[in-house]
């Protein structure tokens, strides 16, 4: 099996990266950015709404879509190039990144369930989509 | 390229969860027990019940079954042994741990020592884990 092409998964995650930057501002601000102040507001905390903080937030997004895009190129052999393994990759980083996470913090009791339920439907639709179209931009030679 | 053997993956899985809930037990039930009591008081919460415990050894099992999938599915790019099964933890903890960390961090929810040792230990663990659990994965050649 031939090695992953490491240019494409970066050309690839920077889209999925813009994807999911995107989604993330329309989805998760729409479904969770209330909540989320809120519950962090309750613990006495907050996020500095600053332009570093936005461009530290953008870029974690770039670097996450470079992830799903490295995943799909990895599990790629397994299950043959396409968007069926666009999302198998998306799910998978959801389940580890998104699911596991929320059913482990949710009986700390810290944030609170709605916003992990709306948090993972927020992810469990951009994670896939970013994948897809990173997917799209990533080739191998045959 | 074949299909992944899931029951293979189950055993796998459940061994690799194992390590992970034996490292845990230590770690958070008795190393770092008062501390993250000290910090759920500093976020005016009480301190994590016992009856989350039979939830947090689940989860383990299944995070170890998560483990050892990812080592199935990246098998045919990397080839089966060791070095493929580090590379399934270390992607794991990257989406599990780093990028989690990296996300939290400016909310301040955890003291530094902890989140930066919890991270540190999850990337010694989930590697270990896989590499254990990818032990008793097979495929029929």
């Amino acid at each position: 099996m031939g090695r992953i092409n490491a240019q494409r998964v970066v050309l690839g995650g920077l889209a999925a990266g813009v994807v999911l930057n995107i989604l993330q501002a329309l989805i998760g601000g729409l479904l969770t950015a209330r909540d989320f102040e809120a519950a962090l507001a309750a613990l006495g905390k907050a996020i500095p709404q600053t332009p570093a903080m936005m461009a530290y937030y953008v870029g974690l997004g770039f670097v996450l879509g470079i992830v799903l895009v490295w995943t799909y190129a990895a599990i790629r052999p397994r299950f043959g190039p396409g968007p069926r393994t666009a999302i198998i990759a998306g799910l998978a980083v959801w389940v580890a990144m998104g699911l596991i996470n929320a059913l482990a913090e949710a009986p700390m009791g810290i944030m609170p369930m709605r916003l992990h339920v709306l948090m993972n439907v927020a992810w469990l639709i951009e994670l896939p989509l970013a994948t897809l179209v990173g997917a799209w931009v990533y080739r191998e030679e045959a | 390229m074949g299909k992944i053997n899931m029951q293979r993956v189950l055993l796998g899985g459940l061994l690799a969860g194992l390590v992970l809930n034996v490292v845990d037990f230590v770690l958070y039930g008795v190393l770092w027990k008062e501390d993250l009591a000290a910090a759920m008081a500093a976020l005016n919460k009480p301190p994590i019940s016992d009856s989350a415990i039979p939830l947090f050894v689940a989860l383990d099992f299944v995070f170890g079954i998560v483990l050892v999938w990812t080592y199935a599915a990246i098998r045919p790019r990397f080839g089966p042994g060791p070095r493929t099964a580090v590379y399934a933890g270390l992607l794991v903890w990257v989406v599990a741990g780093l990028l989690h960390f990296i996300g939290e961090m400016p909310m301040g929810l955890w003291p530094q020592r902890i989140a930066v040792m919890g991270t540190l230990v999850f990337l010694v663990m989930a590697p270990l884990a896989t590499v254990v659990g990818a032990k008793y994965y097979q495929e029929a050649a």
